[in-house]
């Protein structure tokens, strides 16, 4: 059985799961439903049908929950929003499991596969049609895809310039599609979406051991959120070192690094209309003498609206005014290589030719529906590479902006000796080591913001501690990361050796980066 | 000042320095054993056993290899102690050539002096087995026979007190005895009186009666009673009668960690 490289978009409306194996991207409200007499677990339209009929009681928004902690009875049974998470993840994972196959009888991605979505549009569906006061699809001037990067004739295609999109990477220049199994039909927010595939009947069971590796992606990423997912991961039976969890904002930047070059020489934006949210994502890339940079920031925008008003002509020009008028906020006087258009409100664009107009005007745009899962499957697949094909330093939501190192004597000199690197995954940052103070009663921090006038030096008293003499005073240094501005550091005296036991001094301090 | 970074060293079995009495677990430690005593680190103190903690519990076979490699090419075996020095980075080149005017200071030592000064590192260490043994030695030696008795005086002092310090009162008072004919000083005596009231069965010989006056034998006595007082209060006494405080369980268990290093130090001792 081959094991896959899975990613995983998690949002509070629905789910997304990719891997190069399956047929094309499962799409699930992220909704979990228990029958009330039995322990069956279910998601997507079966878990709505079952709870309809009232057999079953469904939980949704299970991301805020698990992002509170939160709990929800069923049946007289209290869960943890992580046990209920686990049971929805497994029900996700086993239906892409199903998908995938043991059947590598399935074409690859890119080879033509075959669509499934009843409800989004095909590639160049989204064109707006010419006339419409929008530069024509392939006009020369813009061209608005459907689909990644890549699709058709004169578009970028993946791994030309760009790392290569090889063997089980998903391709971001396929023509795959997205099964909307149970997905809610816009304007009618959770109700099962009808005429989808996906019975229980034919849901394999979940197999961990079929995870190579599992890249999670998230709105936004928190400590308290990244626990739980991993405390889900172990639950899932997925050892730690196959998981990883990143935000939307660094799938982004694995999806738009994934093309060719020319898609995100300049700046890169990105428009994400959702159910529930607007947001815009900026990424720009900063070539250096030994490596490069990339930064990307989203933004989310007070404009947001309901996606009910795209129903009706009168409120589509309102929402279409207000796209506008956030689309000349951010791309005015600057210079991008490409737009991409992504989420749901961006399955058309029919309603908002205005903004299209805006958006076409000088560069070329993208619309890709599953942006995020496929470029947390892009990291999947990174992650089993020996040598990545994304060599850039990555600056953004989930990722230190700021190198924390000492000072340490080496061969007779001083030598700075990193601790975190800007770039790194602040979750994953974790630093421990020993050390000996000679001659020194405290610990200098160097913090290296991008602007290196905003370098500082953060000293650490060690208040308590024994003044043994010369080369004596040995301590473990921790360091951690609670979000990507603060550090949390702790210095223990462990002794030396049968010289001098440890007294037991500590100190814990946190760090504003 | 500076911080230097230890390196990672997964040690599952400890060195026993002899000598000192301590494990060392890492090579700062090892580092520091040698920088800071390096008398008892300058003969025989590398060997096959050594070898072997730096190659698979410290994890630097090379480094063992090159000093494997000097010890075979019979040279200067000192110029392993400042190999293995630099290897670790623990010390800075300044720190280890002051250790090797050290070293060499004490090369050029008497013999006599060189195995004394050993005697005495280890009296300090608390290695009084060993460090009889060192002072016998020198007594033994035939170069003894040419020394002067002012140094005799002083290891048999020393010898004495190692003798003292193991409960072995007859033999102690015997080598204070010797110390006073060479050194004539009454600190000396004093030593014997003292042990005179630790053990009845010694007696301060005639001879020295008439030197030890009443008001003197006054003053040993206060000496006495004060040191009484302050091992009242010592802390190993304290803790002694802490442990007697608390309940049956935690007694017991208390009573056989003491014991057990009690045990330890007292076969350190002998």
């Amino acid at each position: 059985m081959k094991e896959l490289l899975v990613g995983l978009d998690i949002c509070d409306s629905y789910t997304k799961a990719f891997c190069a194996e399956a047929e094309s991207v499962l799409h699930v409200p992220t909704v979990v439903c228990k029958k009330k007499q039995e322990d069956v677990w279910m998601i997507g339209q079966e878990a709505y049908a079952s709870a309809l009929e009232g057999e079953g009681v469904m939980v949704d928004k299970l991301l805020k929950l698990l992002t509170r902690g939160g709990t929800s009875t069923i049946g007289g049974v209290r869960y943890e929003a992580s046990e209920l998470m686990v049971h929805f993840l497994e029900c996700v994972l086993a239906r892409l499991i199903g998908q995938a196959g043991a059947e590598s009888a399935v074409p690859a991605a890119g080879d033509g596969t075959s669509e499934v979505r009843d409800d989004a549009p095909g590639v160049g569906d989204g064109v707006p049609a010419a006339g419409d006061g929008v530069p024509e699809a392939g006009g020369g001037i813009s061209e608005v895809r459907d689909g990644a990067p890549g699709a058709g004739d004169g578009v970028p295609e993946a791994g030309d310039g760009a790392p290569e999109a090889k063997g089980s990477v998903p391709d971001a220049g396929d023509d795959t599609s997205e099964v909307r199994d149970g997905a809610p039909d816009a304007g009618n927010t959770g109700a099962p979406d009808a005429g989808n595939a996906g019975s229980s009947d034919a849901l394999p069971a979940y197999d961990s051991a079929r995870i190579r590796q599992l890249v999670i992606t998230v709105p936004r990423v928190g400590a308290s959120l990244l626990d739980s997912l991993v405390y889900c991961a172990d639950g899932l039976g997925i050892p730690r070192d196959r998981v990883h969890i990143i935000s939307h904002t660094e799938s982004f930047l694995y999806y738009v690094l994934s093309q060719k070059r020319e898609v995100w020489n300049n700046q890169v934006g990105m428009f994400d209309l959702s159910r529930d949210f607007l947001g815009y994502y900026e990424m720009k890339v900063q070539r250096g003498m030994r490596q490069t940079a990339v930064y990307a920031e989203r933004e989310k925008l007070d404009e947001g609206f309901d996606l009910d008003i795209l129903s009706s002509p009168s409120t589509m020009k309102l929402a279409d005014k207000i796209l506008c008028a956030c689309g000349e906020r951010f791309l005015q006087k600057k210079l991008f290589s490409s737009v991409f258009l992504t989420g749901e409100g961006f399955d058309s664009q029919e309603w908002a030719p205005e903004f299209m107009k805006l958006v076409c005007a000088r560069r070329k745009v993208y619309a890709e529906q599953a942006l995020f899962v496929k470029g947390a499957a892009f990291k999947a697949a990174d992650q089993v590479r020996e040598k990545t094909q994304y060599p850039y330093i990555f600056i953004c939501d989930g990722r230190l902006d700021t190198t924390v190192s000492i000072k340490v004597q080496h061969n007779d000199q001083e030598s700075q000796l990193v601790l975190a690197s800007a770039g790194d995954s602040w979750y994953e940052a974790r630093t421990a080591l020993e050390v000996i103070l000679d001659h020194q009663q405290y610990i200098d921090f160097l913090i290296s913001p991008p602007d290196p006038k905003k370098r500082k030096t953060v000293r650490l008293t060690l208040e308590g501690f024994p003044e043994r003499e010369d080369k004596t005073l040995r301590v473990e240094i921790r360091v951690a990361f609670l979000d990507g501005n603060t550090m949390a550091v702790a210095v223990k005296d462990v002794g030396f050796g049968d010289f001098y036991p440890s007294s037991g001094a500590s100190v814990r301090q946190e760090v504003m980066l | 000042m500076s911080i230097i970074l230890c390196r990672q060293e997964n040690v599952t079995h400890p060195f026993f320095i002899e000598h000192l009495g301590v494990f060392v677990h890492t090579s700062q430690e090892l580092c520091y054993a040698i920088y800071n005593h390096p008398i008892l680190a300058m003969d025989g103190f590398i060997d096959e056993s050594l070898l072997e903690f730096i190659r698979d519990e410290l994890g630097m076979g090379m480094t063992a290899l090159k000093m494997e490699r000097w010890m075979k090419s019979g040279e200067n075996r000192d110029e392993l102690l400042f190999l293995f020095l630099q290897e670790c980075d623990y010390y800075n080149t300044a720190e280890i050539n002051r250790l090797r005017k050290t070293v060499s200071a004490l090369r050029k030592l008497p013999p006599l002096e060189y195995a004394k000064q050993k005697a005495d590192y280890l009296f300090g260490f608390r290695q009084y087995g060993r460090a009889i043994a060192g002072y016998e030695k020198i007594l033994e030696s035939f170069l003894a026979q040419k020394a002067d008795e002012s140094f005799l005086g002083k290891v048999w002092n020393n010898l004495g007190s190692c003798y003292a310090r193991i409960f072995q009162f007859r033999k102690a008072a015997d080598a204070y005895e010797r110390a006073y004919v060479r050194l004539k000083d009454l600190s000396v005596l004093e030593r014997i009186y003292h042990l005179t009231r630790l053990d009845e069965s010694i007696v301060l010989k005639e001879r020295y009666q008439s030197i030890v006056t009443d008001s003197l034998k006054e003053s040993w006595d206060e000496d006495f009673a004060r040191a009484g007082e302050a091992a009242e209060e010592s802390e190993d006494l304290v803790k002694l009668k802490q442990l007697f405080e608390k309940d049956p369980v935690r007694r017991a268990e208390g009573a056989r960690q003491m014991l057990e290093t009690w045990k330890q130090e007292y076969r350190g001792m002998a």
